[in-house]
């Protein structure tokens, strides 16, 4: 049997792993959950009126902590990604890995594998990290904090679809580490600041008064980015399903097969 | 059946034609040198033949299939020219990787392989901190992996010390041998010369010359120069000699360019009829030099 996207993946796993920046990186992560853990833990114990329940928990973490994990979940996605096919076409590997019988969709979808599982790995390690504080608090709800995990990850592989995008249709390392930095600073600064999208109401309705009184879709139109259909599912898991987050659930899919494929079609096309 | 076939091949960067028209043939089992100065567009042709590049118009077919069917490289081994490896795995693991994705593990000797290119002192070692030369190696061991039909080699002596080129040519020979085809790029004519049934010499973007080396040879042997030295101060308008392209003098010395051996042995005679030799010595113009023609200016990019 000759290889296919699973033995890029597993290649792209094991050299992942013995990158100094991987655990660099899932070191940050970890003291980081840990810590978002034991504010939010804090925070709800002791908080009278609040019952320590699971739905709290994960309410408490993913609202809460909302900017604080959506920026460290897309800085490091797009991190572990943005160099995994454009670093080896600067480093010629790969003319080596396309030397073998790959096609160009092999490639990416092992590199999307691949690095996503690297990414996984560290998020899991950190959550798992986080569970132990928790039961310090003695708050033991391990149903609805994987809840919250499996969310958290999914936003993740978002972004490292994002990265493998712009890792296989960008020429340059550096171009490539640019535009990783713009899309987290649009997601972050731009669009969860409701700038971006109260721009785009103004221009639909050129009216000033659109901006106080939103039309209906303007709540659909912010679910858009990523880190607002996170907390959105996040706060639908909390209080009730809505179409609004389900709108979010279908948002955070679109993050993870869209750009990915994207990415792949332009690779495919283009000269190594 | 032949092993590479393109026909009007054409690959444009912008303004710039990197391959111009290209019909290439190599024939099944034949070692082809495939040479031409830096910038000739050599690369350029096996990155389309290996589908690294699209062509911009023509058909290029490795072992009967199109450049763009990826299956075919389960059967070809590639060390390209400007590689890069993975700096934090080993030589063993890289080995392993081939072996695994060209679906070859079983038969696969990755301790033999790398001792064969050299490597088996550092097999272990991460490859991060391998010299040039010993990268070279390594690729060699990953492209020779399975068996394959056809061996694409580009600049695969470039960088290289002499004991390292010769054991290159040495596997070529012997990979040759086991039946497989082997294409062996090279600016350097010396590098192939002793490997390669036949040479295609490729000057901005076209072939201009497909020969055997013997053949080449042959029309090598039509020139060779003849110097002689003599007293006094011989006259280039006084020698007219049937076969002799051109005659020149300086201080004591003339040299005539002749076109065959009985040239040279005219020439000679009537340099003795007007003047007192000295000395005489005859130069047989080189392989390298006949190259350097086709080629033109050498480095141009």
């Amino acid at each position: 049997m000759t290889g296919d996207w699973k033995t890029v993946a597993r290649k792209e796993f094991r050299d992942s792993a013995r990158s100094r920046s991987l655990w660099v990186l899932t070191a940050v992560m970890v003291l980081s959950v840990a810590a978002a853990v034991y504010v939010i833990g804090f925070l709800l114990s002791t908080a009278p009126e609040n019952e320590m329940t699971g739905t709290a928990l994960v309410g408490g973490i993913a609202q809460q902590g909302r900017f604080f994990i959506t920026s460290l979940v897309s800085v490091l996605g797009l991190m572990v990604a943005y160099a995994s096919i454009v670093g080896e076409r600067s480093s010629g590997s790969l003319k080596i890995l396309l030397g073998l019988p790959y096609s160009r969709r092999d490639v990416v979808l092992g590199k999307l594998i691949g690095r996503a599982s690297v990414f996984v790995a560290a998020t899991l390690t950190a959550f798992a990290v986080g569970f132990l504080v928790l039961l310090t608090h003695g708050v033991t709800a391990p149903l609805d904090y994987l809840f919250l995990v499996v969310l958290t990850t999914v936003l993740g592989v978002a972004y490292v679809s994002v990265g493998t995008a712009l890792s296989a249709s960008i020429r340059t390392r550096s171009r490539a580490a640019t535009a990783a930095v713009g899309v987290f600073f649009f997601f972050k600064f731009l669009w969860d600041t409701s700038l971006v999208p109260r721009v785009v109401v103004y221009i639909a309705r050129r009216d000033m008064s659109a901006l106080t009184s939103p039309p209906g879709w303007y709540e659909y139109l912010v679910a858009l980015g990523p880190n607002v259909a996170y907390s959105n599912v996040a706060g639908g898991y909390v209080e009730s399903f809505g179409n609004v987050e389900t709108f979010s659930a279908l948002v955070l899919v679109f993050w993870v097969v869209v750009p990915v494929v994207f990415g792949w079609r332009v690779f495919e096309k283009s000269d190594l | 059946m032949s092993a590479i076939r393109t026909s009007g091949l054409t690959k444009r960067y912008g303004r710039v034609t990197a391959v111009d028209s290209l019909d290439m043939t190599v024939e099944d089992g034949e070692t082809y040198g495939f040479l031409g100065p830096n910038g000739a567009g050599k690369t350029t042709t096996i990155d389309v033949l290996l589908g690294y590049t699209y062509p911009t118009s023509g058909e290029s077919e490795v072992l009967d299939r199109p450049s763009d069917d990826e299956t075919v490289r389960e059967r070809i081994g590639v060390m390209p020219e400007d590689f890069g490896l993975y700096p934090r795995l080993t030589a063993k693991e890289h080995v392993n990787f081939v072996a695994e994705s060209k679906g070859v593990v079983a038969e696969t000797d990755t301790t033999a392989l790398l001792e064969r290119v050299g490597l088996g002192d550092a097999t272990d070692r991460r490859v991060g901190g391998y010299s040039k030369g010993m990268k070279k190696r390594l690729v060699l061991a990953t492209a020779i992996v399975g068996e394959p039909d056809l061996l694409i080699l580009d600049e695969p002596t470039s960088g290289l010390d002499p004991n390292g080129a010769r054991r290159i040519r040495e596997i070529v020979r012997e990979e040759n041998d086991r039946g497989a085809t082997v294409f062996f790029s090279s600016h350097i004519l010396g590098q192939v010369e002793a490997v390669c049934d036949r040479v295609g010499i490729m000057r901005e973007g076209r072939l201009v010359a497909v020969d055997s080396i013997e053949g080449l040879r042959e029309g090598v042997d039509a020139v060779s120069r003849l110097t002689v030295e003599v007293d006094g101060s011989p006259d280039a308008s006084s020698f007219d000699v049937e076969g002799v392209t051109e005659v020149t003098t300086e201080d004591g010395t003339v040299t005539f360019s002749c076109l065959n051996p009985s040239a040279k042995i005219d020439a000679f005679d009537a340099v003795r009829s007007q003047h007192e030799v000295r000395d005489f010595t005859t130069q047989e113009s080189s392989l390298d030099d006949l190259f350097a023609e086709y080629a033109g200016d050498g480095e141009e990019e």
